[in-house]
């Protein structure tokens, strides 16, 4: 046992020297470190929300009518609506709205996109088939239109909008663990681990999952700006949250109303949505760049 | 393989992936909470009413007869009954199409005429002045919100600048041919008609096109770069042969052959956001009337428009496979 222990403590340090290499080359780039300064500022935003917005209670369904659609000004930074709210602090909330949406329809993306694509690539047979070609299925069509359609036939809120987006994202999932594991599947430590005895679901969970990881982390960062792209989609169109919710994408669809007048009631969520998605294009690009990995970013419809 | 098996592989290649949709969004359609008969005839109907509607909609039949059904109405051109429009969605979406078709088609063409040059710029000029811009539109146009993006060229250029229409495709020609305002009105030679059908769509195609635009820049800048290390390239170049026509005659078709997959899977992009610009444009699309039909609730039409989506992105990918494996054989025996 306690041979097995120090080979235990070998493998990690150079592990840990990895680490430190990979983020000296990642702040090589400025690139990435701005995108990995809007993604932390944003964060920070999100949580400390009612310390840092002007006006916490301005983010739901206050009513103001002697403060109705005040310019962008010294009082208030990005304007008010047109029932006398804060624009800056219904843009800060905001943030926690696309972060965790994005947060969630990942999360479910991920655990059913892995588990799928790892058992089909590592277990062949029928099922792997019939999983792929499931993928194809869902591919087929651009990811928005068929999380309209999932839409459709539920009530139109935040919790249907994910669970909608999370039903079109998982297949990229699969696509991307199916490849890798094909690649790395008659590698010598998997054979190593299966020639000492290690079960099926030993070598799938514990030897192959722990080395693909790094083009799920790339690809994870990158879907973040596009979910926030379709969620925000989704909410403009009056299918994903409901006012007076302060999501990006139906502030947006409710200040069109009052244009051209009142431009910047449109005009700061659709930065801060331009904002948020370009921070993890950049983060996402400069991590694609650290770990050498290739993946398609071509998407259907985000 | 020939080119002509190859295409018919590549046809019988996308039938499974479009029956499995139709699958797909048919077993969606039918899990709806609630009765689609009682949905459509409101809360007073009595229960006799909601149970002769079910029998007419064929919702009282086993689930695999519904979707047998319903595949053999697609065939017929049957797309079922619309309870927002008390037409066949078939019908609609006839109408509906032409402004979608016209929409992404201009919206494509645009990101390849600006995104093919914008692209050999920045390789020619690498890490310089030209490449730098190409760089920063193409991080912009990517993350841009198409929907946004909409609203604002909206704000400028028709109501602060007043320069192009707000909304809508304009007048319809005189005459229909194929429904495409642009073609329409260049088919009979009504100039004047054009030119309006053309300011109409600069907005709405411009806002859509700006994400694949982008793409398409990077992947030929990519591509262009790449393929200028090659030996042919230096072999042309030892030879004497002039740069411009290196890098046009023959980089140039290299570089764009394999930016065509990424120009199909994109036109994704373009059907996808379509459902976000038409509403911004109140373009009569397909998008638009699909948009309609989801905030109603009316079943048939989303089916519908859904599928006619995905054959449109199927039918897409599909031209672009043919042409790529027109352009670079060695595809054909990979296949």
């Amino acid at each position: 046992m306690a041979a097995v222990a120090t080979g235990m403590e070998e493998l990690h340090a150079p592990r840990r020297e990895e680490w430190r290499r990979a983020w000296h080359r990642f702040r090589a780039s400025t690139l990435s470190l701005v995108g990995l300064g809007i993604i932390l500022a944003m964060a920070g935003a999100a949580v400390l929300a009612p310390v840092i917005a002007p006006h916490p209670d301005h983010a739901g369904a206050f009513v103001d009518f002697t403060n109705t659609f005040r310019p962008p000004g010294r009082a208030y930074l990005f304007g008010t609506d047109d029932i006398g709210r804060d624009v800056l602090s219904r843009v800060i909330y905001g943030a926690r709205i696309s972060l965790s949406i994005g947060a969630v329809v990942l999360a479910i993306a991920l655990v059913i996109g892995v588990t799928l694509g790892l058992i089909a690539g590592y277990w062949t047979g029928w099922w792997s088939s019939l999983i792929m070609r499931l993928t194809d299925v869902f591919l087929a069509i651009p990811s928005i239109v068929l999380a309209l359609a999932v839409t459709a036939v539920l009530k139109p809120n935040l919790t249907n909008a994910m669970i909608a987006i999370a039903f079109t994202w998982w297949p990229w999932y699969t696509r991307l663990v199916y490849g890798e594991v094909l690649s790395v599947k008659q590698e010598v430590y998997v054979e190593a681990s299966r020639s000492v005895g290690a079960s099926p679901w030993r070598v799938a969970f514990r030897e192959i999952l722990p080395n693909i990881w790094s083009p799920v982390i790339v690809k994870l960062t990158l879907d973040m700006g596009f979910v926030i792209l379709v969620e925000t989609g989704l909410s403009f169109l009056g299918l994903g949250a409901q006012p007076p919710t302060p999501a990006w994408g139906t502030m947006i669809a409710e200040g069109r109303i009052y244009m051209p007048g009142n431009w910047w009631l449109a005009t700061f969520p659709g930065l801060a949505i331009f904002i948020a998605v370009l921070g993890f294009n950049l983060l996402g690009d400069g991590l694609r760049d650290v770990f050498d990995v290739q993946i398609e970013q071509w998407r259907g419809g985000a | 393989m020939s080119f002509g098996t190859y295409l018919l592989r590549r046809m019988l290649h996308i039938i499974p992936a479009l029956v499995g949709l139709s699958i797909l969004i048919f077993l969606l359609s039918r899990v709806v909470p609630g009765d689609p008969a009682r949905l459509a005839l409101g809360p007073d109907a009595t229960p006799e009413q909601v149970r002769q509607l079910r029998q007419e909609m064929g919702l009282d039949k086993p689930l695999l007869t519904q979707y047998v059904l319903y595949v053999g109405g697609l065939f017929r051109g049957d797309f079922g009954f619309s309870l927002r429009t008390r037409r066949n969605v078939a019908q609609d979406i006839r109408e509906f199409l032409p402004a979608t078709v016209e929409l992404t088609t201009v919206a494509m063409l645009f990101a390849v005429a600006v995104g093919l040059p914008l692209g050999v710029l920045a390789a020619v000029h690498k890490d310089r002045g030209a490449d730098h811009v190409s760089r920063l539109l193409a991080l912009g146009g990517v993350a841009l919100p198409r929907f946004w993006l909409a609203i604002l060229l909206q704000l400028v250029f028709a109501y602060y600048l007043g320069i192009l229409p707000t909304i809508g495709r304009g007048p319809a020609p005189p005459v229909r041919i194929t429904g495409l305002f642009l073609l329409d009105s260049l088919l009979v030679l009504n100039i004047p008609s054009f030119l309006v059908a053309l300011k109409h769509i600069i907005l709405p195609a411009v806002a859509l096109s700006l994400g694949s635009l982008a793409q398409i820049t990077r992947l030929v800048r990519a591509n262009m770069i790449e393929e200028m290390r090659r030996d042919y390239a230096l072999a042309a170049r030892s030879y004497g042969l002039p740069e411009r026509l290196i890098i046009f005659k023959y980089v140039l078709k290299n570089a764009f052959s394999s930016a065509l997959t990424v120009i199909g899977l994109s036109y994704g992009f373009l059907l996808g956001n379509a459902f976000l610009v038409e509403t911004v444009f109140a373009w009569p699309g397909l998008a638009f009337y699909g948009v309609d039909s989801l905030l109603f609730k009316d079943l048939n039409a989303v089916v519908g428009v859904t599928i006619v989506v995905g054959a449109a992105f199927a039918v897409v990918n599909l031209l672009v496979d043919i042409a790529y494996g027109y352009l670079d054989p060695r595809i054909r025996y990979e296949a």
